[in-house]
């Protein structure tokens, strides 16, 4: 997984998770209901995050350590979302005053999905190797 | 023959003039029994009295105004039908509690058909139940705790909070605005730039309804709308069961003037008796449960010039300070206010400040109280607090002002249950999500000046 494709990975899963917000702020609205708005918030949220992820994901190789850029990728994208720097992106405001408790607790929610979702994610063979009648 | 010797003629006319004066003084006598029998005959002799003082001291002395009229006991400002309130813990948790972020919306009916939407921060969730949560009642521009089944009968709050007028067809479009409101501050913050973001998404969109600026602003202690605090002049009272008074509030109204709130308490008997009330022989003492102890709000209201123009004095009669609140008022006691949970009896008593004997029951009472001065007001009233001031307030309120006792019946899942969501929940860390309460009156009266009668418009 090279730096372009991190790179992108973060920017969708941020815009992507940002639209999410939105749409359930919007569903929240209507219904006067802070809880639905938060809950529907973090449902949405998640599962922008997984189809994203898995869909960005096959253009990554499955090569060592891939996972463990995936999670650095989920928490550059978590820290470019408006939502997060306020500690509302996710569920722990449910729990805990809006704050850096739910910041950091948003941010190991967000990272575990994205990672898990990368997981589970069809990537391309590692290391493509050249074949015999290929010139090295 | 001379005229003059005529002995006939000299008091021809005498006997008419003899009978004139008789049926004068038998008209008078008449006249002053039938004064007498008539309410406004009282009135009627007052205004005689008062003016007869003004034109002898040349208007200089203390001469004290005359009664109202049974009618303009009235009172004018509307009184509060129904009520229910929704606490909705902004956090949302039914987990954990950790404070602050509570929000109170409180919807009331008034008799004239507005509906008045107060909405307070009330502190968090679970410190606040069972001490000075629960059910909260505000009645005639003043806020008094319910709290029915509270062995004070009244816990008072008032916090930080917005109150909004809407007419029955706009009061849909203002709970939309609160509610979405509400929403957006749970969802993104009440500032910063997230929250900035969703109200320049739900703009543009067209699915935001903005809520309007408040009518009225409540301030939690100081008189920070008014004048600074520092100002602010409370000592302690020296009377027996009659506590120090306590600033709550102050509540900049729509008209411009400016109410100041302040508290105290009365115990038993020997607080009542500390204010001028005569517990002994009394019947309407007797039977009541005088050792307990009601809370009365002193609401006093300010032009913006700073001229004081009105000051009341409202208790809630629930519970064990049933019997106290009912002896303070002059109400009729009533012993299922003593037993039954549910069921209250406001009492309020308001004196327009409209002379300058009024201004000094004023400024006794407030000086009984142990307040010196309230913001940019300082108390002219000199000496140490004695034996009368406060009920010559309650003489004056009924004689020259209004006085009311309104009932209601309440319902809160809550207030019934202080141990339970109260303490429990803190020990627990649990508390409820949401509050509800509500309350309904079922029925009002005033004192015309010399008895209590229905005030129909407060009694649906």
């Amino acid at each position: 997984m090279d730096l372009r494709l991190m790179s992108r990975l973060a920017v969708v899963l941020a815009a992507g998770a940002l639209v999410a917000w939105l749409a359930a702020l919007f569903v929240g609205l209507s219904s006067g209901s802070p809880t639905a708005a938060v809950v529907l918030r973090t449902v949405l949220t998640i599962v922008v995050l997984v189809l994203l992820t898995r869909i960005v994901m096959r253009r990554a190789y499955g090569e060592p350590g891939l996972l463990g850029r995936v999670a650095v990728t989920a928490a550059l994208a978590y820290a470019i979302s408006p939502a997060a720097w306020a500690g509302r992106a996710l569920v722990a405001q449910l729990f805990l005053d809006p704050g850096i408790a739910t910041v950091i607790l948003d941010l190991v929610l967000w990272v575990a999905v994205v990672v898990a979702a990368g997981q589970s994610a069809d990537t391309r063979t590692a290391s493509p190797t050249a074949a015999p009648y290929q010139l090295s | 023959m001379r005229g003059g010797d005529d002995p006939g003629r000299h008091e021809r006319g005498a006997a008419s003039l003899e009978t004139t004066g008789v049926t004068i003084i038998a008209a008078m006598v008449v006249l002053g029994l039938m004064m007498a029998a008539v309410p406004q005959g009282k009135v009627i002799g007052e205004t005689f009295s008062y003016w007869v003082c003004q034109v002898v001291t040349m208007g200089q002395g203390g001469c004290t105004p005359p009664s109202s009229s049974p009618d303009a006991h009235k009172p004018t400002d509307p009184c509060v039908l129904t009520q229910d309130g929704v606490e909705r813990n902004q956090k949302i948790s039914v987990i954990v509690v950790t404070a602050e972020d509570g929000r109170r919306i409180e919807i009331q009916k008034l008799s004239n058909g507005e509906y008045r939407v107060t909405v307070t921060d009330t502190g968090g969730a679970g410190a606040e139940v069972g001490v000075g949560g629960g059910l909260t009642v505000t009645v005639n521009d003043t806020k008094v705790g319910g709290s029915a089944t509270a062995q004070a009968g009244a816990s008072i709050s008032i916090r930080d909070g917005d109150v909004y007028y809407a007419d029955k067809d706009n009061i849909g479009d203002l709970m939309d605005a609160l509610l979405q409101d509400q929403v957006k501050d749970t969802v993104a913050g009440d500032s910063g730039p997230i929250r900035w973001l969703t109200d320049q998404a739900t703009d543009l969109v067209g699915v935001s309804n903005d809520l309007p600026d408040p009518d009225e602003v409540y301030a939690e202690g100081g008189i920070s709308l008014n004048a600074s605090a520092e100002a602010t002049s409370l000592t302690d009272s020296a009377s027996a069961g009659v506590s120090e008074s306590v600033l709550l509030g102050t509540r900049k109204n729509r008209d411009g003037t400016t109410t100041v709130y302040l508290k105290t308490k009365v115990s038993g008997k020997a607080g009542l008796q500390s204010l001028g009330f005569d517990t002994d022989g009394d019947p309407q003492f007797q039977g009541a449960r005088l050792e307990g102890s009601a809370e009365v709000v002193t609401a006093v209201t300010f032009d913006s010039e700073g001229n004081m123009v009105k000051v009341s004095a409202t208790a809630t009669a629930a519970g064990s300070s049933a019997g106290v609140a009912s002896a303070i008022f002059g109400g009729e006691s009533d012993p299922a206010l003593s037993n039954q949970e549910g069921k209250l009896r406001i009492y309020q008593a308001t004196l327009p400040i409209d002379s300058a004997a009024d201004q000094s029951v004023a400024n006794q009472f407030l000086l009984a109280q142990g307040v010196g001065a309230l913001g940019g007001w300082s108390n002219p009233a000199l000496g140490v607090p004695g034996m009368l001031m406060t009920q010559n307030f309650f003489q004056a309120a009924q004689s020259r002002g209004t006085v009311t006792q309104q009932d209601y019946d309440t319902s809160s899942n809550t207030v019934f249950g202080l141990d339970a969501s109260g303490k429990l929940g803190i020990e627990l860390g649990v508390s409820a999500s949401v509050q509800e309460d509500s309350m309904t009156t079922t029925g009002a009266q005033y004192w015309d000046g010399t008895q209590w009668v229905d005030w129909e418009e407060c009694s649906a």
